[in-house]
């Protein structure tokens, strides 16, 4: 009968601070110490300690969240070995903390700064279950954790059968071994004690007291609940008994009681190493298969408590402590509230790619919806508008908008303008105004740089566009054409144009508008029956546009268009 | 069986502790929605002043604002813009500090004696502003002004009045003066604001000064923007506030200046 004295109480307020309170104040003295250095930094006006505050600081935030991940991963592990219904609530608990952040960066990684802060129908969808979601999860979490039916506490999970055997035997020297320890009862009787056994092991998992059991035709074992180490940060402990649990289950501790009466136990060196005090290996094992036998023997269906109280028996003492378990009400909560998380998990996770592939800032920049008059009277001024696709005001800089424009037949001359911001994302600019029968080419071109800095910036351009202001006579009968446009370099980097261009009607205007910044006319003479001119450039590779343009007496007008300026040495 | 006195206290403290985590969750949340949605004072700049009054050469003048308005959430910042003519030259700006009590101050450096000031500030939240001040011109020693040349702005035109983005404006300005007129200058500033989801609040400003060309004898001509404009095409956004203001002196030492003038991009 189990019972509670002092002693055993200040035992567990012991463990409670060792290995809950203890590691929770450390986590937060690390956080705070970093904001305590970067609110300093702050004040002294010194970037160091503030740089150092924040990077103890991301650390602490790092660490906390790859710990929760592998709390998670730990309380799935014991969720799915003992279905305890403390374990599933901390499983969908720390899932759901472990999620909120990725519901929180999921439109940022899909959609850019733009998708993290829009506030787009789905991004606050998404951030109004981020929040839930990471509530919920503490919660659901905590209620696993102490609920004190549960037995689920990180407490609860150290201080097992093999623990308690050891608190026990307070004179015995230390004498650890390895060796498989036996020791033999009266025969189990054939026939229903063994079904009973099987159930017997069922309902202490699911009290979450025993972690695994298999039955077989000469005897049952099982496999008391252990400490994981996940709860003190022990890590290296963690991922040892994961994979125990997955691949080596014969190094955990474990009781193979056989129907004949021979009891095998095992006492893994963890368990062995969290009692306290020196112990006799095989007092030990005498008393934690005591406890179990007993344990066994005690088993009614419908009656877990008194099977479970010689597992949790504490020193001898004078009060009975009674042994709260689960019941079926706090299963079907557990199960409910997994549900619960998943379709939060799902949810967010939904919503959070919606917004991200929602985010203006995954189309990337482009500019789009240019306007501008095709026909304008002469004088009339040429007002171009344009979008900038992708850019907006606070998470994209716009380095330059410009128009480079070149004006042929009734003028001649090529310009760059500065393309004014109208609003957020429309850009406009006067071309100008200008003569009757001028025909005017431009394009358009956004230097725009992301939230990354000087590396994410992109260039964009548009065009070329063509503004044939009042009358512009194309495709005459003259039959006026330019062909065969040969474009070579002389030593020194100069460009040479030699241009066959035809007409029935003398040639009143033959020019070529290129140069190394931006379009400017330059005059074809007749050489032969070629056109020719030279262009000064200097040595570096050749960029940019070119474009032929001619007129002939009968005003009929000819040009190449905007073409892509590549030379022949 | 009964329950032990430990145990029994056990189980309150643990429903002692649900109740403890869920009041503080709600409180939590309470407080961060009573915070959100508080309404925000409403923006206002109560005065301006400069320390020494009258400024005296070569000491730093200190510009006190006196505003009022924002919340913890949005709070109340100021920047001051200032340009200097005549005998000092150049000028700047930038964020003020905030000394609390909704008094801001700025420094602005030891000028030297004959120069003239003109300065304001302007105050903005992450949802309001911007919010202006009066536009204080002050001499920094002595000035001439009113001397026997005469010298005097006797006519200023703007073209457009209420220009639109794509407009250059143009700014056109008789100078009358018996003696020969030294130089005429125009100094600006300009400022454009737009507020984002979650407080984001995008800011551009800009200024300048310069020589204003002669296009006819006693007529002067400046456009805004001028050459190059702002990075980025700014400077001639929807709502963007232009303020200008032209000076010229002669040989006699004589010195005027416009008022402040100032458009709105419609």
């Amino acid at each position: 009968m189990p019972v509670l004295t002092e002693g055993d109480e200040s035992r567990e307020r012991e463990y409670r601070w060792r290995l809950e309170w203890g590691p929770i104040l450390a986590i937060a003295a690390a956080f705070i110490l970093g904001s305590v250095i970067q609110v300093a930094g702050l004040a002294a006006f010194s970037p160091t300690p503030y740089l150092v505050g924040s990077i103890l600081q991301a650390i602490v935030a790092w660490a906390v969240l790859f710990w929760i991940v592998v709390y998670m991963l730990v309380e799935l592990q014991l969720w799915r070995k003992t279905r305890s219904p403390g374990h599933e609530l901390q499983f969908a608990g720390s899932l759901l903390v472990v999620m909120a952040p990725v519901i929180l960066w999921i439109p940022f990684l899909i959609g850019g700064w733009q998708g993290m802060f829009s506030f787009s129908p789905t991004r606050i969808v998404a951030a109004l279950l981020f929040m839930v979601s990471l509530f919920a999860g503490i919660g659901i979490a905590l209620v696993g954790h102490y609920h004190p039916r549960l037995r689920a506490s990180t407490v609860d999970v150290y201080r097992n059968v093999v623990v308690r055997e050891g608190e026990r035997i307070a004179e015995l020297t230390d004498g650890y071994s390895t060796r498989v320890y036996t020791l033999r009862y009266s025969p189990i009787p054939e026939g229903g004690a063994r079904s009973l056994a099987d159930s017997w092991a069922w309902a202490l998992r699911r009290a979450g007291l025993l972690l695994d059991h298999r039955v077989d035709d000469r005897g049952i074992t099982v496999y008391p609940i252990t400490d994981t180490g996940v709860g003190t940060f022990r890590l290296w402990t963690t991922f040892v008994h994961l994979y125990w649990l997955w691949r080596r289950p014969e190094r955990l501790t474990w009781i193979r009681i056989a129907w004949d009466g021979s009891v095998l136990v095992h006492i893994s060196p963890y368990d062995y190493a969290r009692i306290r005090q020196p112990v006799a290996y095989h007092l030990l094992c005498a008393g934690v298969a005591d406890a179990v036998v007993t344990s066994l023997l005690a088993f009614r269906p419908g009656e877990v408590e008194a099977s479970a109280a010689s597992l949790l028996r504490p020193p001898a003492g004078q009060w009975v402590r009674p042994v709260a378990l689960p019941r079926t009400s706090h299963r079907w909560a557990a199960h409910a509230a997994t549900l619960a998380a998943l379709l939060l998990v799902t949810a967010g996770l939904a919503s959070a790619v919606l917004a991200g592939l929602a985010s203006t800032g995954r189309q990337g920049f482009a500019i789009t919806g240019v306007t501008y008059p095709a026909n304008p009277a002469p004088g009339q001024p040429v007002d171009v508008y344009m979008t900038l696709a992708g850019a907006d005001d606070f998470y994209t800089s716009v380095v330059s908008t410009y128009a480079m424009s070149i004006a042929y037949f009734n003028e001649s001359r090529g310009w760059r303008s500065d393309v004014r911001r109208i609003d957020a994302t429309t850009y406009g600019v006067r071309l100008g105004a200008f003569a009757d029968g001028t025909e005017v080419t431009f394009t358009l071109t956004a230097e725009v740089m992301g939230f990354g800095g000087p590396t994410s910036q992109t260039t964009v351009t548009s065009g070329p566009y063509v503004v044939r202001v009042g009358q512009v006579r194309v495709g005459g009968p003259s039959g006026l054409a330019i062909r065969d446009v040969q474009i070579g370099r002389t030593p020194s980097g100069n460009l040479t144009f030699s241009v066959d261009i035809n007409s029935t009607a003398a040639i009143d205007l033959a020019q070529v508008y290129a140069g190394p910044y931006g379009p400017e006319p330059n005059n074809l003479t007749l050489s032969g029956n070629r056109w020719l001119a030279e262009v000064p450039y200097p040595p570096t590779p050749v960029q940019g546009e070119y474009s032929v343009v001619a007129r002939d007496v009968t005003w009929n007008t000819a040009t190449t268009g905007l073409r892509p300026l590549e030379a022949t040495p | 069986m009964r329950a032990s006195p430990a145990a029994r206290n056990r189980l309150s403290r643990a429903q002692l502790f649900t109740i403890v985590i869920v009041a503080v969750v709600l409180a939590a949340t309470g407080a961060v929605a009573y915070v959100l949605t508080r309404p925000e004072a409403p923006l206002r700049i109560l005065s301006i002043d400069i320390s020494p009054d009258p400024a005296v050469p070569g000491t730093a003048i200190v510009v006190d604002v006196h505003a009022e308005g924002g919340s913890a959430l949005s709070p109340l910042s100021v920047e001051l813009h200032y340009a200097s003519f005549f005998a000092g030259g150049g000028g700047g700006g930038g964020t003020m500090e905030d000394r609390g009590g909704g008094h801001f101050t700025s420094d602005l450096p030891a000028l030297e004696n004959h120069t003239e000031v003109w300065l304001f500030a302007y105050a903005y939240t992450r949802s309001q502003g911007p919010v202006f001040s009066s536009h204080l011109v002050f001499p920094v020693g002595t000035i001439l002004r009113g001397g026997a040349s005469g010298l005097a702005f006797t006519n200023v035109t703007q073209v457009p009045e209420r220009p639109g983005p794509l407009d250059t404006v143009k700014v056109t300005a008789r100078v009358d003066s018996a003696a020969t007129i030294t130089e005429v200058r125009s100094a600006f500033a300009w400022l454009h604001m737009s507020f984002g989801s979650f407080g984001a609040t995008s800011f551009s400003s800009g200024g300048g000064e310069g020589p204003v060309q002669e296009a006819s004898p006693g007529v002067y001509t400046t456009a805004f923007p001028g050459m190059g404009g702002a990075p980025g095409g700014g400077g001639f956004e929807h709502g963007t506030v232009w303020f200008y203001r032209l000076t010229a002196a002669d040989d006699t030492g004589n010195v005027a200046g416009t008022d402040i003038l100032s458009f709105t991009v419609a």
